[in-house]
């Protein structure tokens, strides 16, 4: 009974999600129904509006086990063969090069925000403590 | 005989049985490697394979995309289950809130320049290796998680290739899971914001049970940023749609 209210919960959220981007995409803004619903229940929860609880089970369940929906998606893969086997080893360097400059990239940029938000931290703690001499 | 084995109980009964099998290996020897939807898909692919060949005698593409069809009738309900799947990242979300709203600005800075270099990357290599170019704008979502990318091959209309999006997000997951950890070695900082978004916008939820092995908090970060990177990739998607559009 709990895991059918749980599923019908975050269904719920989901079916809001697609009737929303339906109205969406009346006005030709193709925003993703799943992406509204989610939006949609993270402020429900945050507003104490759905409780935890109420939908923790199923939706770890569908968190932890995530990779297991996609798997009538990827099949699809087995229609390609023709394709990939002429691009595989394009997608391969993709692959490898994009996530090479992506990870760097990241790395540094995060490490440099560290550095400016403490140092302006503690700039604002230097002008206090010589208010205080003062 | 030969009939069990083709039953959609028997296709379902290999599926799930594959995937938890995977799923049990990763988990016991926490490696990305056991990653058990790529490892479903070989399986899978490699039995449908066999079952053309023993009942067809003939391997040609009409008849293998036709056991494909019947085999993606069959494991259909979690196709449809994909929507609600996507909205439970509400959950990790909300588990996390502390961690975004503490970290916010390196949350963001993380997910603006993981996702432009990621996109800028992926034109540049597409450009250069001469891919067509409904197959480069399939592989922007790279670094996104599978669900957040399915949806982003929509919205840029290229969902002819989502199989290859959805192969190639998981093989980068792979790849950002096995590298990662050897490039944070080489670049020496193991702060956990640092290394938590770096994974987390790099390699997505694959990438995120690799920051966990750092400490909780960089998991929680990069599972936070795992949403903001899909969320700042659906923007990027939007403008190329409207873009193009109006072209």
């Amino acid at each position: 009974m709990k895991i059918f209210k749980q599923l019908l919960l975050i269904m719920a959220f989901t079916l809001v999600g697609t009737f929303i981007s339906y109205l969406l995409g009346l006005i030709h803004f193709p925003f993703p129904g799943s992406l509204i619903g989610m939006i949609l229940l993270f402020v429900f929860l945050l507003f104490g509006l759905v409780k935890v609880d109420s939908i923790h089970d199923v939706g770890q369940f569908f968190i932890d086990n995530m990779g297991i929906f996609f798997v009538p998606a990827s099949i699809a893969i087995l229609k390609q063969v023709e394709l990939i086997s002429t691009i595989w080893w394009k997608l391969l360097i993709i692959i490898f090069g994009a996530f090479l400059i992506s990870f760097t990239a990241t790395y540094y940029s995060v490490k440099l925000t560290l550095y400016l938000q403490h140092r302006h931290q503690q700039k604002k703690e230097q002008a206090n403590t010589e208010v205080e001499h003062d | 005989m030969i009939s069990i084995f083709t039953s959609p109980l028997f296709y379902f009964f290999l599926t799930v049985g594959i995937y938890f099998l995977f799923a049990f290996l990763s988990k016991r020897f926490k490696t990305a490697l056991f990653n058990p939807l790529l490892w479903t898909i070989i399986f899978i692919v490699g039995y449908i394979l066999l079952i053309v060949f023993i009942d067809k005698k003939d391997l040609s593409q009409p008849n293998i995309d036709a056991e494909v069809d019947r085999y993606q009738s069959i494991v259909n309900v979690f196709d449809i289950l994909l929507a609600p799947v996507t909205v439970a990242l509400a959950l990790p979300l909300y588990a996390n809130r502390h961690v975004l709203k503490e970290n916010w600005l390196a949350i963001i800075v993380a997910s603006l320049v993981g996702v432009g270099t990621s996109i800028g990357a992926v034109v540049l290599l597409g450009w250069l290796l001469n891919l067509d170019g409904s197959i480069t704008m399939a592989l922007y979502p790279r670094g996104v998680t599978t669900a957040i990318a399915k949806e982003i091959t929509v919205i840029l209309g290229v969902s002819e290739h989502t199989a290859i999006t959805v192969a190639v997000v998981v093989l980068t997951g792979i790849v950002g899971a096995t590298l990662g950890p050897l490039l944070i070695k080489l670049f020496h900082d193991k702060n956990d914001v640092v290394v938590g978004l770096a994974l987390g916008s790099a390699s997505h939820a694959i990438g995120t049970s690799k920051a966990f092995d750092y400490s909780s908090k960089a998991g929680a970060i990069a599972s936070v940023s795992i949403v903001t990177n899909g969320f700042v990739t659906v923007l990027v998607a939007l403008i190329v749609h409207f873009a193009t559009m109006g072209a």
